[in-house]
Protein backbone atom coordinates (compact mmCIF):
# COMPACT_ATOMS: atom_id res chain seq x y z
CA UNK A 1 0.00 0.00 0.00
CA UNK A 2 1.37 3.34 -1.05
CA UNK A 3 1.93 5.92 1.90
CA UNK A 4 -0.43 8.65 0.79
CA UNK A 5 -3.18 5.36 0.30
CA UNK A 6 -2.25 4.71 3.85
CA UNK A 7 -2.52 8.02 4.76
CA UNK A 8 -5.86 8.83 3.28
CA UNK A 9 -7.22 5.29 4.80
CA UNK A 10 -5.95 6.56 8.51
CA UNK A 11 -7.80 9.73 8.26
CA UNK A 12 -10.83 8.90 6.78
CA UNK A 13 -11.23 5.81 9.28
CA UNK A 14 -10.81 8.10 11.76
CA UNK A 15 -13.42 10.20 11.09
CA UNK A 16 -15.64 7.43 11.01
CA UNK A 17 -14.48 6.53 14.04
CA UNK A 18 -15.32 10.03 15.74
CA UNK A 19 -19.25 9.28 14.20
CA UNK A 20 -19.81 5.56 14.65
CA UNK A 21 -17.26 3.82 16.97
CA UNK A 22 -19.60 0.52 17.26
CA UNK A 23 -20.18 -0.19 13.41
CA UNK A 24 -16.65 0.82 12.24
CA UNK A 25 -14.80 -1.39 14.74
CA UNK A 26 -17.63 -4.38 14.27
CA UNK A 27 -17.48 -4.50 11.10
CA UNK A 28 -19.16 -7.75 9.71
CA UNK A 29 -16.74 -10.06 7.60
CA UNK A 30 -19.58 -11.85 5.12
CA UNK A 31 -16.97 -13.02 3.33
CA UNK A 32 -15.03 -14.83 5.65
CA UNK A 33 -17.83 -16.23 7.46
CA UNK A 34 -19.23 -17.32 3.68
CA UNK A 35 -16.09 -19.33 3.59
CA UNK A 36 -16.68 -22.89 3.55
CA UNK A 37 -12.37 -23.84 4.31
CA UNK A 38 -9.85 -22.48 6.40
CA UNK A 39 -7.89 -21.19 3.46
CA UNK A 40 -10.54 -18.67 2.25
CA UNK A 41 -11.47 -17.87 5.82
CA UNK A 42 -7.78 -16.38 5.62
CA UNK A 43 -7.57 -15.01 2.77
CA UNK A 44 -10.87 -12.67 3.48
CA UNK A 45 -9.92 -11.95 6.65
CA UNK A 46 -6.13 -11.46 6.46
CA UNK A 47 -5.96 -11.44 2.38
CA UNK A 48 -2.23 -12.63 1.91
CA UNK A 49 -0.54 -12.04 4.94
CA UNK A 50 1.59 -15.16 6.29
CA UNK A 51 0.70 -16.20 9.41
CA UNK A 52 4.27 -17.55 11.83
CA UNK A 53 3.47 -20.56 13.96
CA UNK A 54 3.92 -19.10 17.60
CA UNK A 55 3.98 -20.96 20.75
CA UNK A 56 3.37 -17.93 22.74
CA UNK A 57 -0.43 -18.68 21.88
CA UNK A 58 -2.09 -21.04 24.47
CA UNK A 59 -5.34 -22.47 23.97
CA UNK A 60 -7.09 -24.42 26.51
CA UNK A 61 -9.67 -26.47 25.20
CA UNK A 62 -10.94 -29.96 26.88
CA UNK A 63 -9.13 -32.65 24.94
CA UNK A 64 -12.22 -34.05 24.77
CA UNK A 65 -15.34 -32.47 24.31
CA UNK A 66 -18.14 -34.87 25.19
CA UNK A 67 -20.91 -31.92 23.87
CA UNK A 68 -19.56 -30.10 20.31
CA UNK A 69 -22.49 -27.59 20.93
CA UNK A 70 -20.63 -26.51 23.94
CA UNK A 71 -17.05 -26.07 23.90
CA UNK A 72 -14.88 -23.93 26.32
CA UNK A 73 -12.28 -22.26 24.79
CA UNK A 74 -9.59 -19.89 26.77
CA UNK A 75 -6.66 -18.46 24.25
CA UNK A 76 -3.78 -16.68 26.09
CA UNK A 77 -1.09 -14.97 24.72
CA UNK A 78 2.09 -13.12 25.61
CA UNK A 79 2.19 -11.60 22.22
CA UNK A 80 2.54 -7.71 22.96
CA UNK A 81 0.38 -5.35 20.89
CA UNK A 82 -2.71 -7.98 20.11
CA UNK A 83 -5.07 -6.42 17.72
CA UNK A 84 -7.46 -9.24 17.15
CA UNK A 85 -7.64 -12.80 17.76
CA UNK A 86 -9.64 -15.28 15.48
CA UNK A 87 -11.02 -18.52 16.13
CA UNK A 88 -11.59 -20.88 13.55
CA UNK A 89 -12.22 -24.80 13.05
CA UNK A 90 -11.35 -26.11 10.48
CA UNK A 91 -13.75 -29.29 10.21
CA UNK A 92 -16.82 -27.12 10.92
CA UNK A 93 -19.24 -26.19 7.82
CA UNK A 94 -18.57 -22.44 8.90
CA UNK A 95 -15.30 -22.75 9.68
CA UNK A 96 -14.77 -18.67 11.31
CA UNK A 97 -16.37 -18.84 14.72
CA UNK A 98 -15.48 -15.36 16.03
CA UNK A 99 -13.37 -12.64 15.37
CA UNK A 100 -12.26 -10.15 18.68
CA UNK A 101 -11.10 -6.84 18.22
CA UNK A 102 -9.12 -5.80 21.14
CA UNK A 103 -8.13 -1.87 22.10
CA UNK A 104 -4.43 -1.29 23.72
CA UNK A 105 -5.57 -1.91 27.23
CA UNK A 106 -7.75 -5.06 26.88
CA UNK A 107 -5.53 -8.15 27.94
CA UNK A 108 -4.42 -10.87 25.30
CA UNK A 109 -7.14 -13.04 26.89
CA UNK A 110 -10.90 -14.18 25.80
CA UNK A 111 -12.73 -16.81 27.22
CA UNK A 112 -15.73 -18.03 25.51
CA UNK A 113 -18.02 -21.37 24.25
CA UNK A 114 -18.27 -22.62 20.90
CA UNK A 115 -19.35 -25.04 18.84
CA UNK A 116 -17.16 -27.46 17.44
CA UNK A 117 -19.15 -30.08 14.81
CA UNK A 118 -16.55 -33.12 15.44
CA UNK A 119 -13.12 -34.16 15.83
CA UNK A 120 -10.84 -31.66 14.52
CA UNK A 121 -8.48 -28.99 14.75
CA UNK A 122 -9.30 -25.29 16.62
CA UNK A 123 -7.03 -22.80 14.53
CA UNK A 124 -6.47 -19.80 16.66
CA UNK A 125 -4.68 -16.88 14.44
CA UNK A 126 -3.77 -13.64 16.96
CA UNK A 127 -2.90 -10.38 14.56
CA UNK A 128 -0.49 -7.40 16.27
CA UNK A 129 0.50 -4.23 15.02
CA UNK A 130 2.85 -5.98 12.31
CA UNK A 131 2.58 -9.61 12.45
CA UNK A 132 -0.21 -12.10 12.14
CA UNK A 133 0.98 -15.32 14.00
CA UNK A 134 -1.51 -19.07 14.74
CA UNK A 135 -1.42 -22.23 17.06
CA UNK A 136 -3.46 -24.97 16.85
CA UNK A 137 -4.82 -27.52 19.17
CA UNK A 138 -6.59 -30.72 18.04
CA UNK A 139 -9.84 -31.86 20.01
CA UNK A 140 -12.20 -34.80 20.21
CA UNK A 141 -15.53 -34.63 19.94
CA UNK A 142 -17.83 -37.20 21.09
CA UNK A 143 -21.39 -35.32 20.26
CA UNK A 144 -21.54 -33.76 17.20
CA UNK A 145 -21.96 -29.96 17.33
CA UNK A 146 -24.78 -30.25 14.78
CA UNK A 147 -24.01 -26.95 12.76
CA UNK B 1 -40.13 -10.20 20.04
CA UNK B 2 -39.78 -11.27 23.42
CA UNK B 3 -37.30 -10.06 25.63
CA UNK B 4 -33.71 -11.63 25.24
CA UNK B 5 -32.32 -11.38 28.93
CA UNK B 6 -28.10 -9.98 28.45
CA UNK B 7 -25.94 -9.89 31.60
CA UNK B 8 -23.04 -8.35 32.48
CA UNK B 9 -20.73 -8.05 35.58
CA UNK B 10 -17.14 -6.28 35.49
CA UNK B 11 -15.08 -7.04 38.74
CA UNK B 12 -11.85 -5.49 39.43
CA UNK B 13 -8.57 -6.91 41.12
CA UNK B 14 -5.52 -4.84 41.24
CA UNK B 15 -5.62 -2.89 37.99
CA UNK B 16 -7.32 -5.63 35.91
CA UNK B 17 -11.21 -5.40 35.64
CA UNK B 18 -12.43 -8.75 34.30
CA UNK B 19 -16.12 -8.49 32.59
CA UNK B 20 -18.22 -11.60 32.10
CA UNK B 21 -21.18 -11.32 29.38
CA UNK B 22 -24.41 -13.80 29.01
CA UNK B 23 -27.02 -13.17 26.35
CA UNK B 24 -29.92 -15.62 25.95
CA UNK B 25 -29.83 -16.04 22.38
CA UNK B 26 -30.33 -18.88 20.02
CA UNK B 27 -27.46 -18.93 17.78
CA UNK B 28 -28.74 -21.15 15.10
CA UNK B 29 -27.83 -21.16 11.53
CA UNK B 30 -30.40 -18.35 10.70
CA UNK B 31 -30.62 -16.76 13.67
CA UNK B 32 -27.13 -15.83 15.51
CA UNK B 33 -25.94 -12.70 17.22
CA UNK B 34 -23.19 -10.50 14.52
CA UNK B 35 -21.85 -8.03 16.53
CA UNK B 36 -20.86 -7.33 20.11
CA UNK B 37 -19.14 -4.31 21.62
CA UNK B 38 -18.41 -3.40 24.83
CA UNK B 39 -17.71 0.64 25.80
CA UNK B 40 -16.13 1.82 29.35
CA UNK B 41 -16.20 5.49 29.85
CA UNK B 42 -17.65 5.87 25.84
CA UNK B 43 -14.88 4.31 24.28
CA UNK B 44 -15.23 0.82 22.14
CA UNK B 45 -12.66 -1.92 24.16
CA UNK B 46 -13.69 -4.84 22.68
CA UNK B 47 -15.61 -6.01 19.50
CA UNK B 48 -16.22 -8.96 18.28
CA UNK B 49 -18.10 -10.16 14.89
CA UNK B 50 -19.38 -13.74 15.68
CA UNK B 51 -20.88 -16.54 13.03
CA UNK B 52 -23.38 -19.55 14.15
CA UNK B 53 -20.27 -21.28 15.24
CA UNK B 54 -20.49 -19.31 18.63
CA UNK B 55 -22.24 -21.66 21.46
CA UNK B 56 -26.27 -21.26 21.93
CA UNK B 57 -26.72 -18.51 24.92
CA UNK B 58 -23.07 -16.95 24.23
CA UNK B 59 -20.58 -16.25 26.87
CA UNK B 60 -18.21 -13.90 26.59
CA UNK B 61 -15.60 -13.12 29.01
CA UNK B 62 -12.12 -10.64 28.56
CA UNK B 63 -10.06 -8.39 30.91
CA UNK B 64 -9.07 -4.49 31.16
CA UNK B 65 -6.88 -2.04 32.58
CA UNK B 66 -7.63 1.30 33.29
CA UNK B 67 -11.34 0.39 35.03
CA UNK B 68 -12.17 1.67 38.32
CA UNK B 69 -15.06 0.85 41.00
CA UNK B 70 -18.41 1.93 40.17
CA UNK B 71 -17.46 3.17 36.30
CA UNK B 72 -20.09 1.69 33.69
CA UNK B 73 -19.45 -1.04 31.20
CA UNK B 74 -21.92 -1.03 28.47
CA UNK B 75 -21.96 -3.93 26.43
CA UNK B 76 -24.29 -3.74 22.96
CA UNK B 77 -25.41 -6.55 20.20
CA UNK B 78 -27.15 -7.16 17.24
CA UNK B 79 -28.21 -10.22 15.56
CA UNK B 80 -28.58 -11.10 11.71
CA UNK B 81 -32.49 -10.12 12.02
CA UNK B 82 -31.31 -6.67 13.20
CA UNK B 83 -32.51 -6.95 16.35
CA UNK B 84 -30.20 -5.53 18.99
CA UNK B 85 -29.63 -5.15 23.15
CA UNK B 86 -27.85 -3.03 25.70
CA UNK B 87 -26.84 -3.73 29.07
CA UNK B 88 -25.39 -0.93 31.62
CA UNK B 89 -23.67 -2.45 34.83
CA UNK B 90 -20.96 -0.43 36.67
CA UNK B 91 -17.78 -2.06 37.47
CA UNK B 92 -17.84 -3.78 41.09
Amino acid sequence: MSLSRRTILKSVSGVLALALPSAVLAKWPQTAFESKNVEAVLKNLYSESEAIESSDITIKVPAIAENGRFVPVEIETTLAKVESISIISEINPVPLLGEFKFADNVLPWIKTRVKISKTGNVIVMVKTNNQLYTARKQITVNLSGCV
Amino acid sequence: MARIRTRILSRIKGDVTTVKALVKHPMTGTHFIKEITFEHQGKVIMSANWGMGISSNPYFSFKFKGGNKGEPVKLSWKDNKDHTGEIVKNIK
